[in-house]
């Protein structure tokens, strides 16, 4: 079959998020809504970079450079995203009906545009080079790591699932005024994204996998606690 | 706010979406080694009357791992030893032939060649030729029922004997000749590196040539011409050129002069063919033919005009066009005669000189190969026609003989029957006085007849990249001189054959530089100064650094039927009005016919010698024409499945994304099979989580204390 890394990656890369978006945003008319507000914002912070990559002529081939200005226009964005909701909040109060209050509530509507903003991470990182997968050839002929498809496919899985969970993280920390937390996930996205520039080089293609995916293990217990969720709440799980 | 909130998504999609799918990504560079499209020569698809010969690739292209073959213990080992599916070999060029061609096809595992030169090459060890063995055979003058003793056959002493009819092959995939030895070692290396155990990761090349003619040339002239779609697509064109035709003597009109003279008619072939013809055919040692007959026309156009008029018979100088097919130029040259369209297609309104018919042409003088000529010439005929003209013939070689100087013909073998010429097709038709004059007698002496390697080292002229122009014309200069005796030798006969005299006038005479400056000019560089002299004011032509392929190509005609010819057809065509015609006085706007429907004549207004950094214009009147050499057939429109098809060639089209070629690495299927089923788990696990987390979400989210 000719295009089974196509399909392979895809699904790697956007198997979670498919589940997540039929199971629990496709019956909600509004969730969809915050999800594209959440795309939309993660592009206008990827159309700043963009600029700025594009102004700054003589850095251009240095990506490090860009990298680092887009982790931090993301995260301005998110935080930009934070005040637009929390601006919201009253009117969407008033234009609402209970059961849409309902399916917004609290942490969900972190979670919804967190997985927003994420899932067009995922589409812009990934979509290229599935474009590219589609050919007879493979990465490898410059003596780039032969594993790029499958490492760029599992580092956007776990990214989008990490802007998700780092969502809901900076929106709690937000409203309860903690800022610590709020810096402790800009430094992590800076290290998950900075540890992606080693994926081209043969030998440490797969560092940046093993750190993105111990970040999003710490992440998710972290995210888990802030929604409200603990150890007490799975057993009572378990036993039912 | 609310209304440009759209409007932004949408210009930031917009603005995205070109940098996802561009070819040359990032990413696409990490995978793919492109080769540039002019750094290799391609075989292309042509189509004949009842067949199609050449190369086709698969519409989205031919992969295969790459497969070094520089030796015959090489070429074993692949066809025996080797165990996957798909190849595309690297052959060096000492052993690309058709041979190895058909094991290709009989393993079934090759899906496209790639031929290089080693390292050092300068020409191949061994003789080749492409070509048929006995060329031109399909449409001869011999077969069941006129001489089959004198027809060409392959297995005894055959015309062509390194031919091997690589060139009349169809061949199911692509094949590309690397031109560039950077690019060729950059495979090897690739090969070296990842093939020598035909272990996964495999060193892969991909080649596209996809081409859309098929079946043959009739059906895919009428495929192109007859659409019945609102967006046309064109399959292939006619392959055709233009003939080139001056007339010693000044024609007149035909209201003053109803009849022709007789005529002889000396004509040589113009072009060339290769196996790969796109970016080269030289055919250099076809092309001395041409230029002695140029040589030829300096010489006669040499004589005063009343010693013009005082000729008893004309003599008309014809370049034939697209002989390498099947005699495309000389048998429509027959058609047009039969039809009282030579040397113009009749047309009452205009002026125009009496029409040329087969029974006006006195005899056909006909110049060949000459590169390998040394001191002995050769004059070709039928046997079975010349028997009538025996006294005619032997006395052209007598006047050949007697004026001579350092050259002696003789006649060729009589048990070898007429050589592959225009003359046959003449024949075909009437039985005239004919000779072919050429350097070899039973078999052509062109060791690479119809090959890219027919170049100036197959003439013996070995140069380097340091030659400087002056040492070519050193190198040319013996060559140049023999063409020379055999120039003059051929005038100095054909008057005596016209005139009425037999006394030769001193005015017939040649400049042994002349004939080293056009070898310069046709086969090592057409940036020269005689190209320069001889181009008309208003072209604006650059001429290349590099000379002229003399590969036919397709047919052209302008919208309103005036012909475009190519420029070594342009060239030459010039040159022999230079050489016969009448230099006149005037200036750029008096030159041109005072009648503007004379046909009987053309004007030209050359450039002209540099003198102290000014060019000497000049103009020149010359009877001289140019007919189509294009198939009859096509203007018929009677394009059926007959073999009846003389000189019906046709050329593929393609697009210009059509070839391609790049280099990359494989994985093998085990492995992208393991890629697929880790996305196949990663989404069964994601939705079981998900679905589980998403039904106990009040439970598991419920922080302690609060409802």
């Amino acid at each position: 079959m000719p295009l089974m890394v196509f399909f392979g990656c895809t699904m790697i890369a956007f198997g979670p998020s498919l589940a997540m978006f039929i199971l629990t945003i496709a019956k909600y008319p509004l969730r969809v809504i915050l999800l594209v507000v959440g795309a939309f914002s993660w592009l206008l912070a990827l159309l700043f970079s963009a600029l700025l990559w594009l102004a700054v002529v003589p850095l251009k081939e240095q990506l490090a450079f860009s990298l680092v200005f887009s982790v931090i226009f993301q995260e301005a964005m998110r935080y930009g995203l934070f005040r637009m909701m929390k601006n919201a909040e009253n009117g969407l109060d008033d234009a609402l009906s209970e059961d849409e209050k309902k399916s917004i509530s609290n942490h969900k509507l972190s979670y919804t545009t967190g997985f927003g903003f994420g899932l067009m991470y995922g589409l812009f990182s990934i979509v290229n080079v599935l474009s590219q997968s589609i050919g007879p050839g493979s990465v490898g002929i410059d003596g780039h790591s032969s594993n790029f498809m499958l490492i760029s496919a599992f580092l956007t899985s776990s990214t989008i699932l990490l802007h998700t969970f780092w969502n809901v993280i900076v929106f709690d920390a937000l409203n309860k005024q903690q800022y610590y937390k709020v810096i402790t996930v800009v430094c992590l996205h800076m290290l998950v994204s900075c540890c992606s520039l080693l994926n081209v080089q043969q030998n440490l293609a797969f560092v940046s996998v093993i750190v993105s995916y111990i970040v999003l293990i710490g992440t998710t217990v972290w995210a888990f606690k802030a929604a409200g969720g603990s150890v007490v709440n799975i057993k009572s799980c378990l036993n039912r | 706010m609310k209304l440009l909130f759209p409007l932004w998504t949408i210009f930031i999609l917009g603005l995205s979406c070109d940098f996802v799918f561009s070819q040359t990504s990032k990413v696409y560079k990490l995978i793919y080694k492109d080769f540039d499209v002019n750094s290799y020569d391609k075989c292309i698809r042509l189509l004949n009357g009842t067949s199609e010969i050449g190369c086709q690739s698969k519409n989205g292209g031919n992969t295969g791992a790459i497969y070094h073959i520089n030796s015959t213990a090489r070429i074993t080992d692949f066809l025996q030893k080797s165990h996957l599916k798909n190849y595309i070999p690297l052959v060096d060029v000492n052993y690309f032939n058709n041979k190895l061609i058909q094991q290709f096809i009989s393993s079934g595992k090759v899906q496209g060649v790639l031929v290089y030169e080693p390292e050092g090459f300068v020409k191949p060890t061994n003789s080749w030729s492409p070509e048929l063995k006995c060329p031109k055979e399909r449409f001869g003058l011999y077969n069941a029922s006129y001489g089959p003793q004198y027809e060409c056959k392959p297995d005894n002493n055959p015309w062509n004997p390194p031919g091997d009819g690589l060139t009349e092959q169809n061949i199911p995939f692509p094949i590309f000749h690397i031109l560039q030895s950077e690019a060729a070692q950059e495979i090897i290396q690739c090969y070296n590196k990842y093939n020598s155990k035909e272990v996964y990761p495999l060193c892969s090349m991909q080649m596209k040539s996809h081409m859309f003619g098929a079946v043959d040339a009739p059906t895919c002239i009428r495929r192109t011409t007859y659409q019945t779609t609102l967006t046309p697509q064109m399959y292939c064109d006619a392959m055709g050129g233009w003939n080139t035709i001056a007339s010693l003597k000044p024609l007149i009109s035909r209201k003053n002069k109803t009849k022709s003279d007789s005529t002889i008619l000396v004509t040589a072939a113009l072009d060339s063919r290769a196996f790969m013809m796109l970016n080269t055919a030289p055919g250099n040692s076809l092309a001395t033919g041409f230029i002695t007959l140029l040589a030829v026309a300096k010489a006669m156009g040499g004589i005063s005009e009343k010693q013009k008029s005082e000729l008893n018979k004309n003599i008309m100088f014809v370049l034939f066009d697209g002989e390498a097919f099947d005699n495309i130029g000389s048998t429509r040259t027959v058609f047009d005669m039969q039809q009282m369209n030579f040397p113009v297609v009749e047309n009452k309104a205009m002026i125009q000189p009496a029409a040329i018919k087969l029974e006006d042409a006195d005899s056909i003088v006909e110049i060949g190969e000459l590169g390998h000529v040394d001191s002995q010439l050769y004059v070709h005929t039928d046997p079975i026609s010349a028997a009538l003209h025996k006294s005619r013939i032997d006395q052209i070689i007598a006047e050949i003989n007697n004026n001579a100087q350092d050259i002696n013909a003789t006649k060729a073998s009589p048990s070898v029957g007429l050589v592959p010429s225009s003359l046959q097709t003449f024949l075909k038709s009437r039985n005239l006085p004919g000779v072919v004059i050429t350097d070899y007698d039973k078999q052509t002496k062109n060791k690479y007849f119809f090959s890219r390697y027919d170049e100036l080292r197959n003439l013996n002229i070995n140069y380097n990249e340091n030659t400087t122009d002056e040492e070519m014309l050193q190198l040319l200069q013996p060559l140049a001189q023999k063409l020379s005796n055999v120039a003059l030798a051929t005038a100095k006969m054909l008057y005596l054959e016209a005139a009425a005299t037999s006394i030769i006038p001193p005015e017939i005479s040649l400049n042994t530089s002349l004939v080293t400056e056009m070898l310069f000019c046709y086969l090592y560089k057409a940036n020269c100064s005689l190209f320069t002299e001889a181009t008309s004011t208003n072209s604006v032509t650059k001429l290349p650094n590099f000379p002229y392929n003399r590969y036919v190509t397709v047919f052209q005609t302008s919208a309103t039927g005036l012909p475009i010819m190519n420029n070594w057809g342009v060239l030459s065509r010039n040159l022999l009005a230079i050489f016969t015609g009448k230099h006149l006085p005037d200036n750029s706007t008096t030159c041109k016919p005072s009648v503007s429907t004379d046909e009987t004549t053309t004007y030209f207004y050359f450039n002209g010698k540099l003198n102290n950094g000014t060019r000497e214009n000049f103009c020149v009147k010359s009877s001289s024409f140019v007919t189509k050499a294009l198939a009859p057939a096509i203007e018929d429109n009677e394009l059926t499945n007959n073999v009846e098809n003389y000189g019906l060639w046709a050329e593929s089209r393609w697009t210009t994304t059509t070839f391609n070629l790049r280099m990359f690495l494989q994985h093998d299927e085990v492995n992208q099979g393991m890629t697929l089923l880790a996305g196949l788990l990663v989404l069964l696990v994601s939705f079981t989580v998900v679905y589980i987390v998403d039904t106990k979400a009040e439970t598991l989210f419920q922080p302690a204390g609060v409802i």
